[in-house]
């Protein structure tokens, strides 16, 4: 009875060991209109840089799949298309890594231009990245003819932590910004069998974000 | 094409067999042999790169082909010299990694040679599951830097700004 509880305590503590905090902090500017009207459509971008971190792929595909669908979707654009329509803009060598200079690239003409003929209204310009920032703990596996077993425990911590600013391409200034910021601890315990208990620290900015800015749009 | 305002000038792009059949095979000691075509992909390059820096582009498939050479100012040839790449298996380093180098070559109208430049580009793509997948992306990546690198470098290197 005695061991019972003692496993049971250990389960618990190691599931309540795992988690996510989060932090969210949505901006809208005073008197932004996040109105979509018909044929515009939101296109979402994230930092590139060969040299230091970019934003992932992944991310962006998450977000404008989950703006895309649901109760209050959005028209997006296609990020591939809108790269290649404004090539060699938006490519690692020559894409904007700050707001300040993404502004500066607004002023050109051709580039002005041919963002209003894709009928893009908003731009979702997303900085930051998920990383490693720490991790601990063996897990040891023998095997023998009695049979095999890993004995331990292996933990590591997620930190996703983005900027999301809305570009309003009429006005050419931000409609409002968004920052999330998730650190997840995941685990593996082991006691004869490793058991992972993964969170998905990206999933969740990704979720974050997505829930602030569908607000941010279905709001008018 | 990219999206600049052209130069004024006329040109005649030799894209011969050389480039759109070009193919990178390789033995990677601990991995599977590998072989990536690169041909179709920088043939299209090239073509919508150059197609649009300049006012206008005839394409010619072999420098022996018959073409009226009225109004041309410039003869441009380019071959893709090196490619290498970079996928580890195992490590930190958990990024796919492409680079590739261009020669452009430039004749005048008479065929005299007038200037080469040499054009690189650099693509990276991580690594999740896929790892052909990423080596194909980090290649996409090193062919549009190259274009990147042709719109900015490239007038220059042949005189033309």
């Amino acid at each position: 009875m005695r061991l019972k509880s003692l496993v049971l305590l250990v389960i618990l503590s190691v599931i309540a060991g795992c988690g996510i905090t989060a932090r969210v902090e949505p901006f809208m500017e005073p008197g932004s209109n996040f109105q979509l009207n018909q044929g515009e459509s939101v296109v979402i971008l994230g930092r590139k840089h060969q040299a230091s971190f970019q934003t992932e792929s992944t991310l962006i595909d998450c977000i404008a799949s989950n703006l895309a669908s649901g109760v209050n979707s959005i028209s997006i654009h296609s990020t591939k298309s809108f790269e290649d329509a404004l090539f060699p803009y938006f490519e690692p060598s020559t894409a904007p890594l700050t707001t300040v200079e993404f502004a500066i690239l607004l002023e050109n003409e051709l580039v002005f231009r041919e963002i209003e003929n894709t009928g893009v209204r908003y731009i979702v310009w997303l900085d930051g990245s998920t990383d490693r920032t720490d991790s601990g703990g063996t897990i040891s596996c023998a095997a023998g003819p009695g049979g095999a077993g890993c004995v331990g425990l292996a933990w590591w911590e997620d930190d996703a932590r983005y900027d999301a600013t809305v570009w309003d391409i009429t006005t050419q200034d931000s409609a409002g910004t968004i920052y999330v910021d998730y650190t997840g601890r995941s685990m593996i315990p082991a006691l004869i069998t490793p058991i992972p208990l993964v969170v998905r620290t990206q999933n969740a900015a990704c979720t974050g974000l997505s829930t602030q800015l569908t607000s941010f749009f279905s709001q008018y | 094409m990219p999206l600049i305002t052209p130069l004024p000038y006329n040109v005649v792009l030799i894209i011969d067999s050389e480039l759109s059949n070009y193919e990178h095979t390789e033995s990677v000691e601990g991995q599977a042999n590998w072989s990536i075509g690169l041909g179709n992909a920088s043939n299209d390059l090239v073509t919508k790169v150059i197609g649009g820096l300049f006012n206008s582009a005839i394409i010619i498939n072999n420098q022996d082909d018959s073409i009226n050479l009225d109004g041309i100012d410039l003869i441009i040839y380019p071959k893709l010299n090196r490619f290498e790449f970079d996928a580890p298996i195992r490590g930190k380093d958990v990024f796919a990694e492409s680079w590739l180098q261009f020669i452009f070559s430039a004749f005048d109208k008479d065929g005299a040679p007038l200037n080469e430049v040499v054009i690189t580009g650099y693509g990276r793509s991580e690594i999740f599951r896929d790892r052909e997948g990423a080596v194909n992306e980090a290649s996409q990546g090193a062919l549009r830097d190259a274009g990147v690198n042709i719109v900015s470098l490239l007038p220059n290197g042949l005189d033309l700004l």
